[in-house]
């Protein structure tokens, strides 16, 4: 049996263009991977004086790296953030934490199309998930994957595609 | 439901400068609701020809369901409704209140709280100074005044706040540097301003010229209507016409006629009241509409707004 096709589902980050903040004292930049040519225009628009660029690998290191600099942030800061969809939402939440205002971070269109997937059976988070159904890294159970997206954990919605007859196996789609 | 009323007793008053009197409202026989900082509620005083409501903030602590303080300016140009708590309340009298409502609640994920009062304007941090010094929270206020005119409070605030309290008095010249305000603070600072318009819109431009985030800037005015041209509202289910006079609001005169609209704030920033617009044009003075509604033409808050054109035709 194919999952219904739900209504429009409004959780799913729609992702604008990015432009700089004229206003801002200090633009920070935060890249996981390659730096988008989007961002690189708007980085390479700023004088020095009123940029940093910290690059990183994951999440950890990016919390750390931008703690360093937090107390020297002024109250005018605008980041910039580029990298999978997990990880720029990981540091959004971040830093709305350390009090910035959703205004002030920008988060640049990830470059994949791969999602972290949130299992509600077993509340395990599966990562590069670009196949629906897939199979949950937690419980094994095999998960519809939906556009119902939480940014407090950067992941989609996954719930058990065959609950009532675990030999029906849907057809798998490709995640757009 | 906001046309709920309670009745309340006024227990005491007191005349803390020579244009602000304070007023002790007890509930007898019962405790009042307790409230969050920030809260207001709406006073009915009934005057000659019609009822004025004004939103009144609350300055007692939230936490006291014994008694409200509330605090009325006698303004330069009153419609009738702070001249009336001047001059014709007294200890013993009744009046009727709305249950408390908040427009302008302290942001509690904040880092940091800057108060920004300006006269009478210091009433709503009132009631936020008693909570944020329970939850232990970092907070300065700012008191900008004109000696003892408008200057109530002043030394009780000093003594209570020590170095959190820096107090700007017009009268002896000490200027309040409002950009000083905004340097080396931390992410996650925010401001919270109230006061006449021009001090609002002063710190706001500012706040906006710095890089400030509009989201860490909160402000709650005490925007009485303004007065304008008479001009009349129809209501188009109905056909009934109600003339709106030069000194009173729509909302006030759609009341007088009997006409029930759910309204909360009665200052133009919460929509509680807004109404279709089926013809007619209109001069917006709200805070709560979008640049685009406004455009349209289609909708009005009648509570401050009022008509360009010799009728509206509204549905309601």
């Amino acid at each position: 049996m194919q999952p219904e096709a739900l209504p429009e589902v409004t959780s799913r980050p729609v992702y604008q263009p990015v432009v700089k903040s004229k206003r801002s004292t200090l633009h920070l930049f935060v890249v996981a991977g390659d730096m988008p040519s989007t961002m690189f225009e708007i980085f390479s628009s700023c004088e020095a004086s009123e940029c940093k660029l910290i690059t990183v690998n994951d999440t950890s290191e990016a919390q750390q790296k931008v703690q360093e600099v937090l107390p020297r942030l002024p109250l005018s800061t605008t980041i910039y953030v580029a990298g999978s969809e997990a990880f720029i939402w990981f540091v959004y939440e971040y830093m709305i934490s350390e009090g910035m205002m959703p205004e002030q971070v920008k988060l640049f269109t990830p470059p994949e199309k791969a999602r972290q997937v949130f299992c509600c059976h077993c509340y395990q988070i599966t990562e590069s998930v670009t196949q629906s159904p897939a199979v949950c890294g937690g419980c094994q159970r095999l998960l519809a994957v939906t556009d119902h997206f939480a940014r407090k954990k950067g992941a989609y919605f996954g719930y058990q595609v065959n609950a009532e007859d675990p030999t029906d196996i849907p057809a798998s789609e490709e995640l757009s | 439901m906001s046309n709920d009323q309670i009745t309340v007793k006024v227990s005491a008053i007191e005349q803390v400068a020579p244009s602000i009197r304070e007023f002790t409202l007890v509930s007898e026989g019962q405790s009042l609701y307790p409230f969050s900082p920030g809260s207001h509620v709406v006073v009915a005083m009934p005057g000659e020809s019609k009822t004025f409501k004004n939103a009144y903030s609350l300055m007692s602590d939230p936490w006291d369901t014994d008694a409200y303080r509330i605090a009325v300016r006698l303004q330069d140009r009153s419609r009738g409704g702070s001249k009336y708590m001047h001059e014709n309340v007294e200890v013993g009298d009744e009046l009727k209140i709305t249950p408390p409502a908040n427009m302008f609640a302290p942001q509690w994920g904040a880092k940091k709280h800057i108060l920004i009062a300006g006269g009478v304007g210091i009433t709503p941090f009132m009631s936020y100074l008693p909570e944020l010094m329970r939850r232990d929270t970092d907070f300065e206020l700012h008191y900008l005044y004109r000696g003892a005119v408008t200057g109530a409070y002043k030394t009780e605030l000093s003594d209570e706040l020590g170095n959190r309290y820096f107090g700007y008095d017009s009268g002896q010249s000490e200027k309040c540097d409002i950009t000083t305000l905004f340097v080396e603070r931390r992410l996650g600072t925010h401001f919270y301003i109230c006061g006449p318009e021009s001090l609002i819109n002063g710190v706001k431009d500012l706040a906006s010229d710095l890089g400030v985030p509009d989201a860490a800037v909160h402000y709650e005015e005490f925007a009485a209507p303004q007065s304008g041209e008479p001009f009349e509202v129809e209501i188009k289910s109905s056909g009934v016409v109600v003339p709106v006079g030069a000194e009173e609001s729509m909302l006030e005169a759609l009341e007088a006629a009997n006409l029930e609209i759910v309204s909360l704030c009665r200052g133009g920033v919460c929509g509680q009241c807004a109404c279709q617009v089926k013809a007619g044009e209109i001069e917006h003075r709200d805070h709560y509409l979008s640049q685009t509604e406004k455009l349209s033409g289609s909708v009005v808050m009648p509570c401050v707004s009022r008509a360009k054109s010799k009728r509206l035709v509204i549905e309601i």
